[in-house]
């Protein structure tokens, strides 16, 4: 077994997506403490909130907001699923022992090694998909989850194969470094133990007997030792993220780059479960109105981000804000593996087809699904149930006309009734037909010459003797 | 003397000699009528450009004058669309004249400000290859624009249009007037690039 740990360097900061994350500072709170959990500048996590501030009055001190933490991890979670499995998520929230918190996200990587072309290879690419992500992450390889947490925390980038390897270089890790309750640190220091290496080579039971079961039990499942049973990561069945505003946004254009993020995180999760989706909703959330709900409907799965992002972007722009945005929520579970591409002899035509499709969606984002559809054909001898609306994207075939004489270009839908008798043409078609479904029909068709010399195609209805123009040739 | 003529064909073989009547070469798609593409240059309707069709009212041969060229179009892998249709395009007419209606797309869109927008995007896309538009008013940019997507996406545009705007000028390529019936209608070239104008065709059934 070897594990890839991805460890968020600033979880609590990073999770917020602040446009500009210089000069803050998140404090977590509990009873008459307050602390700093994350930050850019030189204040460390665990500095008291009150004296951070005497020191450095400009620093802005925020509130962490633990639900867009968990929608990061779930990101990175999901980037995680396309690099191995199982993937195991970890998160302690801060507390006053251990002001920082500790998450991260672990995936076995023994089995994908080869596919990816070797450790380093992996690496690499884990690095590449977290470009563009929203949180800031340590890498680390160990034989064991706890470890390769350990490792990236300490040593971003080092890869430790074997166990061996594993103990040698804890020998090296200060005893700060270790997520141990500071009572248990404070008392191993004072008993003269100043790194990992003297730790490890102290008998458990005493260990045990001395600072409680928690400790030993750590260190049994960072060394190997005892086995580190945890529940495997699932998807969920919905995709869900949410998205707050620091501000209100008042316009359209300024929902971007709040898309851009959903939608790439979207990508990152249809990725993980190796489809695409068909359908998403964009939920805006306004403070004091009722939500707006955008359905977008593609008619066919797709699973790139940009592309997505193109499409609510068509259907954006016809979009009038009825009050200022406050957060912008993207739910999915219309999940359908997009069509892999046609192999076609001629790279143009290819390129044609994704051209069209492209346009096809833009048409429909912007103008609507029922404006933009394509002809059929039905067998039915009734003219107006003898051609059906298709949607734009369906590969269902036009289907198989009825047997019938010539038929005009332009149909009269549904048909006018005739003042005036124009100067018929040639023999009558009779169309009997539909008797059993109520829309009994029973008409004498004949080709006809409008005053102006226009080819009409009208008909006779015979129950009530009327005459109704219904075609024209054009 | 006889070398005179030897050198004037080198000449107009390196293209540094135009003889005034050739007709220029200009890419085109035949529209199926031999007697109509004869009198048009490339033989037909110009690829990467608008061609106006203007007419009284619908029923003129409007149709009847595209479907062959469609039905070629749309059976050889091609894509169609036509946009604001003024009547409903009847599927099994379209079908008999041999249209592959899977390549055929309608757009109806509320307004003519969305048919030409999306006109404009289907002729710039290049996932087209014809582009069939009933776009209303047009003003001079609208057109140039238009005019500017087909040549993008190197597509043939045909715009249909009432035959008042004949006393407008137009950028289009290829404009034509199209006068009588579906069973009997002619055809009148009444600007045409690299072409001659003025000539007309007849299509009687």
């Amino acid at each position: 077994m070897l594990w890839l740990s991805l460890s968020p360097r600033r979880l609590a900061l990073d999770a917020l997506a602040l446009e500009n994350p210089e000069g803050v500072a998140v404090c977590a709170r509990k009873g008459s403490r307050r602390w700093v959990v994350a930050s850019r500048e030189a204040v460390f996590p665990g500095a008291e909130a009150a004296s951070v501030l005497a020191a450095r009055p400009e620093l802005q001190l925020i509130e962490p907001e633990p639900r867009a933490e968990a929608q990061a991890l779930e990101d990175l979670a999901a980037l995680a699923h396309g690099l191995g499995d199982p993937v195991y998520l970890h998160q302690e929230s801060p507390t006053p022992e251990l002001p920082a918190g500790r998450a991260w996200v672990c995936v076995e990587i023994g089995n994908s090694l080869r596919f990816f072309g070797g450790v380093e290879a992996l690496m690499d690419e884990a690095r590449q998909r977290l470009e563009g992500q929203a949180l800031d992450c340590a890498l680390g390889v160990a034989p064991t989850p706890e470890a390769a947490a350990l490792v990236a925390r300490c040593e971003d980038g080092r890869v430790l194969r074997r166990r061996e390897e594993l103990s040698d270089w804890l020998r090296g890790v200060p005893l700060h470094a270790l997520p141990l309750p500071p009572k248990v640190r404070d008392g191993l220091r004072a008993s003269g133990i100043g790194d990992a290496g003297s730790l490890l080579a102290l008998p458990l039971d005493q260990l045990t007997r001395r600072f409680g079961a928690q400790t030993t039990s750590w260190i049994e499942r960072l060394t190997g030792r005892a086995p580190d049973p945890k529940r495997a990561h699932r998807l969920s069945p919905r995709f869900a993220r949410h998205l707050r505003f620091d501000g209100d946004v008042h316009r359209v254009e300024g929902l971007g780059f709040a898309l851009q993020r959903l939608f790439r995180a979207l990508a990152l999760d249809l990725r993980a479960r190796d489809t695409g989706a068909r359908s998403v909703s964009v939920r805006l959330h306004h403070d004091d109105h009722a939500d707006t709900e955008l359905a977008i409907t593609l008619s066919a799965p797709a699973r790139e981000a940009d592309y997505w992002l193109l499409m609510t972007r068509e259907r954006m722009a016809a979009l009038r804000l009825v009050a200022s945005v406050n957060g912008v929520t993207l739910h999915c579970d219309d999940f359908a593996a997009p069509e892999a591409p046609q192999l076609d002899l001629f790279d143009s035509s290819r390129a044609s087809a994704d051209a069209w499709r492209e346009t096809v969606e833009r048409l429909i984002a912007r103008l609507g699904v029922e404006a933009v559809w394509r002809l059929g054909v039905a067998a039915d001898h009734r003219p107006e149930r003898a051609w059906r609306r298709l949607p734009a994207g369906a590969n269902d075939e036009a289907g198989v006309p009825a047997a019938a004489g010539e038929r005009p270009m332009w149909l009269f839908d549904p048909p006018r009734p005739l003042q005036q008798l124009p100067a018929i043409e040639g023999a009558p078609e009779r169309i009997e037909s539909g008797w059993w479904d109520g829309a009994d029909a029973a008409r004498d068709y004949y080709a006809a010459r409008g005053p102006d010399g226009s080819c009409l195609w009208i008909f006779q209805d015979r129950s009530d003797r009327g005459w109704y123009l219904q075609g024209l040739w054009a | 003397m006889s070398a005179a003529p030897e050198s004037l064909r080198a000449l107009q073989a390196r293209g540094q000699l135009w003889r005034g009547g050739d007709k220029a070469r200009v890419r085109a798609q035949a529209t199926g009528h031999a007697g109509l593409d004869a009198l048009l240059p490339g033989g037909g309707w110009p690829v990467g450009a608008l061609s106006e069709i203007l007419l009284p009212a619908p029923g003129c041969g409007e149709l009847k004058l595209v479907t062959p060229w469609l039905a070629r179009l749309t059976q050889a892998g091609g894509r169609a669309a036509l946009v604001c249709p003024p009547l409903l395009p009847y599927a099994p007419a379209l079908a008999q004249a041999g249209i592959t209606l899977s390549r055929l797309l309608v757009i109806t869109p509320k307004d003519v400000g969305a048919a030409q927008w999306a006109a404009e995007q289907m002729l710039r896309s290049g996932g087209f290859s014809a582009v069939l538009a009933w776009p209303g008013r047009l003003a001079q940019q609208d057109l140039r624009r238009l005019q500017l997507a087909a040549e993008a996406g190197d597509a043939c545009g045909l715009l249909y249009r009432d035959r008042r705007a004949l006393s407008e000028a137009s950028t289009a390529a290829l404009r034509l007037e199209l006068q009588g019936s579906a069973s009997d209608f002619s055809v009148t070239i009444h600007k045409c690039r690299g072409g001659a104008t003025g000539a007309h065709w007849r299509c009687a059934a």
